[in-house]
């Protein structure tokens, strides 16, 4: 009975390590969307993404930079390090923080369309 | 603060921004300010400088030291010069300090004088004095433009201002700074009196000015700065001036960060002229992209280096992110490629580019 124990223990300690090992390794996406909806339909439709806007992502005192293409910018960080994400686009003044779930974080910034004239001033 | 202190503070402030330390350059900055001043432009605080119509007859009157009645009394403008300001000043300190108040007080009607003729006599938006409130002293030292930039005026507005802290306050073309209105559509027409910015357009900005108010014309690859309220500086950098046909509405959208100035008139003139900008993001100081790398090592941890294959000073785990610093060139040393790393802790090294990961989109 008491070997079947030490036999239990070991198993639980070896998984553990194991399951510990697996979750520094694995990297945590934060999708940032960045689009004007011009069609109002509140998505992010073709045509709509954001192009070349700068994109800050901060975890803890670490920033990174990416540009917007279509709209979209990815972010890869290690597990171990992502806790709660800071996404700013700085030229629109905007920013918001979430807490990645599953190993993902997605933060959208939803622009409406400005209303425009018929013809220039 | 006398005018001779005011005159001093200035000049210092426009040493310090050009950084004119030897003689020559200090020489040729007062000459600089000089010319300014003949042309209008006189300091009235350590980094602010006023405008003043020299073409109106009172102000050159005063300017050229003619006698100005003030009531029953009669006040005569300082002789210019610097050498005249020098011995007035040997003068001043052989006074008694009664006669230096009186003295004092005398200098500061004149030149009070000289700013209420400004004001007064000339009327108009246009010609009226004005202050540049947005040159500090800071934006000043962080300005990379030349000193030889003159300073300009602001054109104030009389309509409401966007209000959001990312719309934006003004526009600075050139030397001149004009100060929006939050413009709106009406019934499908905008209609501007005066320099305004269309509401809700935060990607494109849309900035309409009255033609007849731009001293110098906009020219290519100049850099023109939308300050927004929250008080960050945004430059753009001018990529097209073109004609189009006021029906050309397309010109007023897109989906990449920048700037659309439509120059209008009062004329009903079927096409207009708009200048189309880009944000430029290494002026605004946003790295385009970052350089970051995981490491990832067969052994599961790299070793950070002083140098290329030299002393051990840290060891980084698979898994770390490491900025890669761009500035500085790799090194081939022992068969290896080296770079020049940052960790997100501050730690600075080198490592071998066979042991980082680019990081997977």
């Amino acid at each position: 009975m008491k070997r079947t124990g030490w036999m239990f223990i070991l198993v639980l300690g070896v998984l553990s390590a194991v399951s510990g090992a697996h979750a520094r390794e694995q990297a945590v996406r934060v999708e940032v969307s960045a689009f004007i909806d011009s069609n109002g339909d509140k998505l992010m439709s073709r045509g709509e993404g954001l192009e070349s806007a700068a994109v800050l992502l901060t975890v803890g005192d670490h920033t990174q930079v990416k540009t917007l293409k279509a709209g979209k910018a990815v972010f890869s960080l290690p597990y171990a390090e992502v806790e709660e994400v800071r996404v700013e686009i700085p030229y629109l003044a905007l920013g918001d923080e979430t807490r990645p779930r599953d190993g993902i974080a997605q933060v959208k910034f939803r622009l409406a369309a400005p209303e425009l004239p018929v013809y220039l001033p | 603060m006398t005018n001779t202190t005011t005159f001093d503070s200035y000049l210092e402030f426009r040493i310090d921004r050009s950084q004119a330390l030897t003689p020559g350059k200090k020489l040729e900055l007062v000459n600089q300010l000089l010319t300014e001043a003949r042309q209008g432009r006189v300091p009235v605080g350590r980094d602010k400088v006023a405008h003043l119509p020299v073409d109106n007859p009172s102000v050159q009157a005063v300017l050229a030291g003619e006698p100005v009645s003030m009531g029953k009394s009669r006040v005569e403008a300082r002789p210019s010069g610097m050498g005249s300001v020098t011995s007035a000043l040997g003068q001043v300190q052989d006074l008694s300090t009664g006669a230096r108040l009186g003295l004092m007080i005398g200098v500061m009607l004149v030149f009070g004088l000289i700013g209420f003729l400004g004001i007064r006599f000339l009327g108009g938006a246009s010609s009226a004095p004005t202050v540049d409130p947005t040159e500090t002293a800071a934006q000043a030292a962080s300005q990379s433009q030349p000193d030889s930039t003159p300073f300009g005026g602001v054109v104030l507005n009389d309509t409401d201002p966007a209000d959001k802290p990312s719309d934006p306050a003004s526009i600075q073309i050139g030397a001149t700074s004009f100060v929006l209105g939050r413009g709106d559509v009406d019934d499908g027409a905008w209609e501007p009196t005066q320099a305004e910015w269309l509401e809700d357009t935060q990607v494109r900005r849309v900035i309409a000015i009255p033609e007849e108010m731009l001293e110098d014309p906009i020219r290519l690859d100049d850099v023109l700065r939308v300050r927004i309220r929250s008080g960050i500086s945004i430059p753009y950098r001018v990529v097209e001036i073109t004609e189009v046909q006021r029906t050309q509405i397309e010109v007023l959208s897109s989906l990449e960060p920048s700037l659309v100035v439509i120059l209008f008139d009062e004329t009903a003139a079927s096409s207009r002229q708009v200048v189309i900008a880009r944000l430029d993001q290494q002026e605004m100081g946003v790295s385009p992209e970052s350089h970051a790398y995981l490491v990832s090592s067969p052994a599961g941890e790299a070793n950070l280096r002083n140098a290329p294959f030299g002393d051990i000073v840290g060891v980084l785990k698979n898994g770390t992110v490491v900025e890669v610093q761009i500035d500085i060139e790799p090194v081939n040393e022992g068969g290896y490629k080296w770079l020049r790393v940052q960790t997100s802790y501050g730690a600075e090294g080198w490592i071998a580019s066979r042991l980082l990961a680019e990081i997977d989109l």
